[in-house]
Parts: structure tokens; C-alpha cells; sequence
């Protein structure tokens, strides 16, 4: 049986290796969850017995923290362990597993959150259990937070507002789909009939117009939050829903997860020619990360993961026109469980520039536009008007005319960024591209320029990148502060929309904050020292034919 | 023989650009550069226009021989004739200008007279004595260097991209400021051995780590380190091995670090092993390469073919000498094609630049120095070299640099770039074997250095 520390860097490789560098983490623990992650790590336990995943992570936890007297004991998950990974992360999913569990009240229930840990801890009683008192589990979140900053990721856990529930806030802020959520939605599911190939994006666009009552008051505030809490709500409904389409019933329990792999685009152009190509990009499931077997055409291809902390497989296979029109479905064949990739058909996608590399060039359906950030609108001619009636309004903005690509099947809109907050008196025949650029946030913080880590979040020393506030108020504060210190080392108001270079002090982990029309943005920095590099996997590719040779650089074969 | 101007008003032609393309290829198939020198029409002219043929014969209104008898082309058909209807109208160039309003393009085919060779700039000694270093001047060199120090660590660790993503690389370092110069710093890389690029010259990727060989006067083993390269395998070189790193001429590429080392198997095995370099290699590499490359003929063959070019929807220029001429394309050369002009727009690059292999009329693309080595070649120019015996540095005219392949196993033999010296390149510590077997491939005349 795996014991707690195994559960724990099994729970921080599972919410934090697949998190992109920079990107906030939330450790979004329920039953489904821990259960994909238990399933794997029994799995790889020498000699395993059947058991239940839920009831193992519970029994790991009880047996670290539940000391004599039925008391918890927070010490044993203080500190740091194994490669500096803290102790507490497993616990902290209990906490948050509980608050996973709550009925929703629509308010803050202490009664109704500590009942559900004493039933994960196997303590009789109410309210907070012995040894928590007094909130004695807050510098566990600290101390969970500092380390995700150190890593090059934003916290999203917070304290509430001073009170009784300000303890519970940290793991409430957490949780994301609660089981009454999850009752509803699959109710939502049933009622309008939703059975096609939705991916998670188009997925989210159709709860979020649903009208209030449908929706639990919980529900209603997760989709009312800022974009960076919409990805992962997002994935996580979207996950429901596969798991609905195959099991509508629900009677194959935690088997009955969804079958079916979602690709986006992948857009390349060459500089020179100009020449637009797509490719499919496949997006991983939560927790996966497997190869794939996928036929596509007469060929079989095989899906590997892109890179270390994406959540997407590398691009495969060229898509003109009337693919992308009318959509695919591409058998997997390997691995079972697993049964087809779909390209959704679409008459519209919104295509943002790498996140990790924004200079490269290349866009990708990355997710929605940040604020901010340039979008490529890709879409059939008959959105045009629309996207048009956007621009008019000066809701968007967009330099230049429509490009003809894909054999002039489809349309390129280059440049283009959402340029207004006052949405609400616009109107859009296509609701869903009216929902998919209308923004959810009043500020964003950009970093961009300077040289990045290769293959890693950060940027090199030296070559720190530039930072901007973006926001619908003319003028936006900004302050950087050194994560191990706590030093501010840049605090200044700006011009909103305006870059400004930073004088980073040298390696460290740093927090930008950027406030402005009355919200606040954060975005991680790593600045990395030069000597951290170290030598790439060569590239078979690189080798040139040289007569009978073949030469790369100064070796010849 | 006096030269004047017959009119033309060409029927079955919307466009004076057109009908010239047409005149070209009469000039040429017929051998008429002689009798027709040029013809001169107005820019841009569509619908009524009038086109205007030099002609060079005894009297003006009379056509040579050679054209006469082909009086019933298309073309020459439609000449205005003359008052007495026996001649045709002879115009002058003034004339013509009152006759076209605006802007009068020339279209040139009289062939050239090739132009005696261009004597090395013999007053240019390419082996001066050293000039006093200027402390500024040695600071800000030593800094560009660092700065490429850090671009080859960047590459290593990033392994492989796109030419934007180096181009990005090279302004966040402070080495290209818009990106204009991205290309010109991977080719010296490529030179170098540190990088090589894709097939289609959009992608580049780190090489392998080398110890390459270099040739050494006095006898001792010394190896430049060539390729990937991180903190841990500089570090671990210096631990184990006698290092020097000198910055390359004018700072323009990362330094060069050269390895003195007696058992440089051991070391290479060593750090293999430890797993610091596991892709290490030991390499011969300048003269292995010298040695497998083909005579430029080969060469040539190997070159890609660019298909479906047509040169009647461009503009072509001709390398000539030292500079690109609007011509037509008639002959082997190095050309590039422009966008024709169109509403006032003028295209801001050639579409494409690629050497005409007549014989065979195809289009071959290939790197810049290389087209136009080849181009040089083809024209019967032959590249004089300079070998200083005592230095073992070779020195071509700048005009002549060779491929770049070719190039790159010049630069391999020390490890460092060419200094540029009065109109040539000089490269440093190349081996005699090395130089024999290049000035055979790429038709080198060897002579010995000026002060030798």
C-alpha cells in the first residue's frame, strides 16, 4: 500500500508537473481525482491487492495525522521531504476533499465543512477537530504557497475574510466541482440534450449562458470568477461530461471516464512565403500523459506528449479546409481504454501565441485571449459580419482586412485584441463567439520580451523580461517582489498597456502584481542564472547528406 | 554605324513590358544583340503605346541584314514606315521623348563584353603586422563575445527551432536589433561547427559536441571545441585540460575554446562516461571534411532545383562584377528575380536567388557565396589564393568566398573566423593538405603570399 508520502508526491507531480510554468495551481482534490491518481500509483505498487483508491488516500492520511487521543497531529506533514517537495500537500488535499464533499448551502458552512473531515479523518464530533484549533493548518497553505512560487507557479489559495470560515476559505478556494455541482450538471446535460462532440472550451461557453437557477449557487461563483479559475473549471466540466456521455446512468462508478481526446489547432506560417499551415493538436486528458496510437488517414501516428509541463500532445497531420469544416473523428488504437480523437466542426476558432515562447510566432487554441494578448480569429466567411459588427463597435480591434487561407475556404483575422469591457449592449446572432471574446477580467499582467529558459519556465539573468499591465483604466499599478526575501524591488504606477523593463535583481523567484479598474492580476517570474543551462537531446533531424557521409556541424558520420 | 530608333505599335500586346520580353527572346534565339541593342518604351504604358527598337545599321531607315529577313516576325512587322513607304521612320532619342509621356524604361540586350579579370588587389598586403590593439575597441570586443558566449549556451540547451526563435534570442542578447542580422550570425555559427539547418533552411539545430582537431606548427595536440556546449563541459575541460578561449575577430562569434591535451580519447571517454558530454566526439573534422566534399562540378549537381520558375514574370538582375544588373536571363549566372513592379508598389526583396544553369535550364538554389563562386566560375574568372608557408594562413579575395561548406572546413582547421584584411579573407593555421585538396575541388590558383 502506498504510504502518505508516496500519496504526497504522487498529488504534487499529478496538480503541479501538469500546470505550465507560471500558470496558477489549484489543487482541485475530489473523489474522481484522487482516485485517478491512487488507481496509477496502486498500479505501480509492487504487489498491490485490489483496493479502493478514496479509501486508501484516506486511510494514508489518517495514519500520519491522526495521533493518539483522536487528535491531529500537523507536525509529520510540516517541512520539507524527498527533492524538497513539501510534506503537506497530501493533507492539504484532504482539506480540500472535504470542502469537495460540502452540500451546497450557497454560504460558508463551518458545521457543514468539518463534518465531512471528520468523516475523511474518522473523528466522532462537530466543528473544527483537535490539534486545528485556531486555524493551526494556515501555515501548511503558507508554506504551500511559498513553495509553488519558488517553483515558478502562482498560488491561488487565500484566507477569507477574518471570522470563523477564514481557515476553511483556503480550502473552499480550492475545490472546484463539488458533488451537488456535479448532480446538476449532469441534470443540465440530460435536459438540453447535449450529446455531441463538445470540446471543453464550446463546453463552458454553453453552461455559462445557461439562466441562474439551473446552476448551483456554488457553481454560479465558480463561473463568475477570473479567467485563470475558468481553465481548470472548464477541463473539469468538461471531464464530467465525457464521463456522462458514456455513462448517463452512472452505474460503471469511476470506470466510466470518457473515451474520447479533443484536438485544436496548431498554426505555423513561414515568414518568408507567408504560408499559414494547421495541424491537429491533440489536448491530454487531466492526469494523462501516455502515449497514443492514433490512425489518421492510412497511417497510424504516434501521440507524444509536447513537453514536460504541457497539457498537449505534439502537433500530427495537416488539416485544409474542409476537415476543419466539417470536423473528424480519428480512431486511437492504442491505448484501449481510450477510443477516438475528434476535431470538433466548427465555424470559428480563436488562436493566441505560445505562452511559453509568445516570440516564436507560432499560435495554437492555447485558450481564450488573455487580456491583452493578440488573438488569430480563423473562421468560415459567414462569421465575418459578425466579428465585423465587433469591430465597428470597437469591442475588438483588428489592423488588418480578412486573409484568405486553407485554399480560401477559411479566413484569417491577424492581430486582433479586445479592445472594450462595454459588451452588454452588443449583440451577436453566433452567442457563442459574442461569449468566447467578451472578457472575463478588468486587469492582466504581461511579461514579455527577454530570453527564456529553454524547456523550463523563467528567463535568463540579464535578459528578464518586460512587464504590462493591461486593463480598461488609463492608469494600472505594478509591484514586483522577491518571493524568498519578501523585498519589493519594483513598485510604481504606469501607464496602463505600457511595457516597462524591470530591473531584476539576479536569480530568484519573483511575484508581479498588477492592479488595475479595481481587480488585481498576478503572473510569476523565474529568472534563471546562465550556468543552469545545460545541453539539449541532439536533433536527429540536424544531420545534412554529404555524399556518403552525413555531417552535422564539425562530425561526420 | 549609326544607331536609330524604329516605332513600334504592336497589335495583339496590352502591355509594353510584355511586347519586351518578347523583343528579348527575338534578340536572343537570333543572336541580333548586335544590330539591336535595346529597346525603350514608357513604363507602365497599357492600351495605345508605342515601343521603340535601337537599330544599328548603315542608314537610318533601313534594316541590317540579319534583321531583314526576319522583317514578316510579329514584331518587326509592325514597324512605322517612313514618308517615302520604301524606309521605315527613323527616330532619334529626343524625338521619343516627345512622344511617350512618361517615364522611358530601357530593356538592354547587347551582350557584354567580358570585362578583362579584375586583378587581386595586389596593393593590399593580406599578412600585415599586427596593429596596436585599442583598449576600448578590445573591451567592447570582448563583450560582444560574451554576449555570443551566452547565444551558443542558449542554442545548446534549446537544442533545435525555429529561425524566429533565434532571431528573438539574438535581440534579447543585444546582437540583432530587428532581426535583420539573425542569418548572418548562424552562418558564422555554421561555419564554426556549432549549428546546422534544416533542408529547407527554416529550422537550425545544435551540433554535436567535437573536439576538433587543429594543426599545430610546434607538434602539440591541440582540439577547438566545437557544437553543444554548458557550463559543466567548460567547466570540466578547464578542470582536466590546458584551455585558452579567444574571442573570434571582432568579437562576432563565442570565443574559441581550444583544448591542449595529450590523451584527448581518454578525455573525450571520460566525459562521455560521467555523462557530462555523452554525445562527445574527437574529429579530424577539417580535413575529413575537406576530404568529402566533391569538386565544385559535383558540387553544382548537388544543389536543389527550383521548379516552376519562370524569369518573363520578373525582373531579372544579373551578378556581375560586384553587383547585381537588370538584364535578361540568357545565360548561366547567379540571378535574382524581382516582383515586377505594380501599382507604385515596390517589392522590398527579390523572390528568389538562385544560380541559371543554362546547360540544363534549371535553377539551383544554394547559399549566397556559394551561387556566386559558382557564377564566377562559370564565367571563367579563376579565384587567385595566397598560402603564407610560415603562418599557414590562406587568403582569398573576399570576392571569391567560397561556399560555404567549403568555407566551413577552412574555419574548422583553427576554429576561428576569417579576419577580413584589405578586399581579403584570411584564414588562419590551415593545414597545406587541407589547402591542396579545396584548391582542387573549388579550382583555387595557389600563389605564394606577398611577403612569402
Amino acid at each position: 500500500m502506498p504510504d502518505y508520502d508516496a500519496w504526497n508526491h504522487a498529488l504534487i507531480t499529478y496538480f503541479v508537473a501538469g500546470s505550465p510554468p507560471g500558470a496558477p495551481v489549484f489543487l482541485t482534490a475530489d473523489d474522481d481525482t484522487v482516485a485517478l491518481v491512487g488507481e496509477r500509483l496502486i498500479e505501480s505498487a509492487p504487489a498491490a491487492p485490489a483496493t479502493d483508491p478514496v479509501r486508501d488516500f484516506e486511510r494514508a492520511i489518517r495514519a500520519r495525522v491522526v495521533g493518539p487521543g483522536e487528535r491531529v497531529v500537523l507536525a509529520p506533514v510540516m517541512g520539507s521531504g524527498v527533492n524538497d517537495e513539501p510534506r503537506c500537500a497530501a493533507f492539504l488535499c484532504a482539506l480540500v476533499l472535504a470542502a469537495s464533499r460540502m452540500r451546497d448551502t450557497g454560504d460558508i458552512d463551518d458545521v457543514n465543512y468539518f463534518t465531512r473531515l471528520r468523516d475523511i479523518l474518522r473523528l466522532p464530533g462537530r466543528g473544527r477537530p483537535p490539534g486545528m484549533e485556531g486555524g493551526a493548518e494556515e501555515p501548511l497553505w503558507q508554506s504551500w504557497n511559498f513553495w509553488l512560487q519558488v517553483q515558478g507557479h502562482l498560488p491561488t489559495a487565500t484566507p477569507g475574510p477574518e471570522g470563523p470560515q477564514r481557515y476553511i476559505h483556503y480550502a473552499r478556494s480550492q475545490a472546484l466541482l463539488r458533488d451537488a455541482d456535479k448532480d446538476k450538471l449532469r441534470e443540465l446535460f440530460q435536459t438540453r440534450g447535449w450529446r455531441g462532440d463538445l470540446d471543453a472550451e464550446s463546453l463552458l461557453l454553453r453552461v455559462r449562458r445557461e439562466p441562474p437557477h439551473v446552476l448551483t449557487v456554488h457553481l454560479r461563483e465558480l463561473l463568475a470568477s477570473d479567467s485563470q479559475r475558468l481553465v481548470p473549471l472548464a477541463d473539469a466540466i468538461h471531464e464530467l461530461y465525457e464521463a456522462w456521455r458514456l455513462d448517463p446512468a452512472g452505474t460503471m462508478g469511476r470506470a466510466g471516464r470518457g473515451r474520447t481526446l479533443y484536438a485544436g489547432l496548431y498554426r505555423e506560417a513561414d515568414p518568408l512565403s507567408g504560408t499559414v499551415c494547421y495541424q491537429l493538436y491533440p489536448h491530454l486528458t487531466r492526469g494523462g500523459g501516455e502515449e497514443l496510437r492514433v490512425r489518421i488517414g492510412d497511417r497510424v501516428e504516434t501521440l507524444r506528449p509536447e513537453r514536460e509541463h504541457s497539457r498537449w500532445y505534439y502537433p500530427v497531420a495537416e488539416v485544409d479546409g474542409a476537415t476543419l469544416a466539417a470536423g473528424a473523428r480519428y480512431p486511437i488504437e492504442q491505448p484501449a481504454e481510450l477510443r477516438e480523437l475528434v476535431l470538433p466542426a466548427r465555424d470559428y476558432w480563436i488562436l493566441v501565441p505560445d505562452p511559453e515562447m509568445p516570440d516564436s510566432g507560432v499560435h495554437a487554441t492555447w485558450g481564450r485571449p488573455e487580456l491583452g494578448e493578440p488573438f488569430i480569429l480563423l473562421c468560415q466567411e459567414p462569421i465575418l459580419a459578425q466579428f465585423n459588427y465587433l469591430v465597428q463597435e470597437r469591442l475588438v480591434e483588428c489592423p488588418g482586412e480578412a486573409v484568405p487561407v486553407l485554399d480560401g475556404s477559411w479566413y484569417e483575422l491577424r492581430d486582433c485584441y479586445v479592445v472594450s469591457e462595454a459588451w452588454s449592449g452588443a449583440h451577436l446572432s453566433n452567442p457563442e463567439l459574442y461569449d468566447a471574446l467578451r472578457p472575463t477580467d478588468k486587469c492582466n499582467v504581461i511579461v514579455s520580451g527577454g530570453l527564456r529558459l529553454p524547456g523550463r519556465p523563467g528567463w535568463l539573468d540579464g535578459a528578464g523580461p518586460s512587464v504590462t499591465v493591461s486593463g480598461f483604466a488609463p492608469e494600472s499599478e505594478v509591484i514586483i517582489t522577491d518571493v524568498r526575501t519578501e523585498r519589493v524591488i519594483l513598485e510604481r504606477t504606469q501607464r496602463t498597456g505600457e511595457p516597462i523593463p524591470v530591473p531584476w535583481p539576479g536569480p530568484g523567484a519573483y511575484q508581479v502584481l498588477g492592479r488595475c479598474a479595481g481587480q488585481e492580476a498576478r503572473r510569476a517570474v523565474t529568472i534563471a542564472a546562465w550556468d543552469e543551462l545545460r545541453l539539449s537531446a541532439p536533433a536527429e533531424e540536424a544531420w545534412i547528406a554529404l555524399g556518403g557521409h552525413r555531417l552535422c556541424g564539425a562530425a561526420l558520420d | 554605324m549609326p544607331r536609330w530608333y524604329a516605332a513600334c505599335r504592336p497589335h495583339g500586346y496590352s502591355r509594353a513590358d510584355t511586347l519586351a520580353q518578347d523583343v528579348a527572346a527575338l534578340v536572343r534565339h537570333n543572336d541580333l544583340g548586335q544590330v539591336l541593342p535595346l529597346i525603350r518604351f514608357e513604363r507602365g504604358a497599357k492600351g495605345q503605346f508605342y515601343v521603340f527598337l535601337a537599330i544599328e545599321s548603315d542608314t537610318p531607315g533601313e534594316l541590317p541584314p540579319q534583321l531583314a529577313k526576319l522583317s514578316q516576325h510579329r514584331i518587326l512587322s509592325g514597324l512605322l514606315p517612313g514618308d517615302d513607304g520604301a524606309r521605315f521612320a527613323a527616330f532619334d532619342l529626343d524625338k521619343i521623348k516627345t512622344m511617350v509621356g512618361g517615364e522611358i524604361s530601357v530593356q538592354d540586350y547587347a551582350r557584354r563584353l567580358a570585362k578583362p579579370l579584375l586583378e587581386p588587389p595586389v596593393f593590399a598586403d593580406p599578412f600585415p603586422p599586427d596593429d596596436a590593439a585599442d583598449e576600448a575597441a578590445a573591451d567592447e570586443l570582448l563583450a560582444r563575445s560574451q554576449r555570443y558566449d551566452r547565444l551558443l549556451l542558449w542554442l545548446s540547451a534549446a537544442g533545435s527551432g525555429s529561425l524566429t526563435v533565434a532571431a528573438r534570442a539574438c535581440q534579447a542578447l543585444g546582437l540583432d536589433r530587428d532581426g535583420s542580422a539573425t542569418g548572418r550570425i548562424l552562418r558564422r555559427l555554421r561555419l564554426l561547427g556549432h549549428v546546422e539547418r534544416s533542408a529547407d533552411g527554416n529550422r537550425w539545430a545544435i551540433a554535436p559536441p567535437v573536439l576538433a582537431r587543429v594543426a599545430s606548427a610546434l607538434g602539440e595536440a591541440r582540439y577547438v571545441l566545437c557544437g553543444a556546449r554548458d557550463d559543466v563541459l567548460l567547466g570540466a575541460l578547464r578542470r582536466v585540460a590546458a584551455v585558452d578561449e579567444q574571442p573570434q575577430p571582432g568579437g562576432a562569434a563565442p570565443a574559441r575554446v581550444c583544448v591542449m591535451t595529450a590523451d584527448v580519447e581518454g578525455l573525450a571517454g571520460e566525459l562521455r562516461v560521467s555523462g557530462v558530454a555523452p554525445q562527445l566526439r574527437v574529429e579530424a573534422a577539417a580535413a575529413r571534411l575537406a576530404d568529402a566534399l566533391p569538386p565544385l562540378e559535383q558540387w553544382q549537381s548537388t544543389l536543389g532545383v527550383v521548379p516552376d520558375v519562370r524569369p518573363a514574370q520578373y525582373d531579372a538582375r544579373r551578378y556581375e562584377e560586384a553587383a547585381f544588373v537588370e538584364t535578361v536571363v540568357d545565360r548561366s549566372g547567379f540571378y535574382e528575380l524581382w516582383p515586377r513592379e505594380g501599382r507604385g508598389a515596390r517589392a522590398q526583396r527579390p523572390a528568389y536567388r538562385l544560380f541559371y544553369d543554362a546547360a540544363r535550364d534549371r535553377w539551383l538554389a544554394g547559399d549566397w557565396y556559394g551561387l556566386r563562386y559558382l557564377a564566377r566560375v562559370h564565367d571563367g574568372e579563376r579565384c587567385s589564393a595566397h598560402y603564407d608557408l610560415l603562418s599557414a594562413s590562406l587568403a582569398i579575395p573576399e570576392a571569391f568566398r567560397p561556399p560555404e561548406l567549403y568555407e566551413r572546413a577552412l574555419v574548422l582547421c583553427s576554429g576561428r573566423l576569417p579576419d577580413r584584411r584589405g578586399g581579403w579573407l584570411c584564414y588562419p593555421e590551415v593545414e597545406l593538405s587541407v589547402v591542396d585538396t579545396l584548391a582542387a575541388k573549388l579550382h583555387l590558383s595557389l600563389e605564394d603570399s606577398p611577403d612569402a
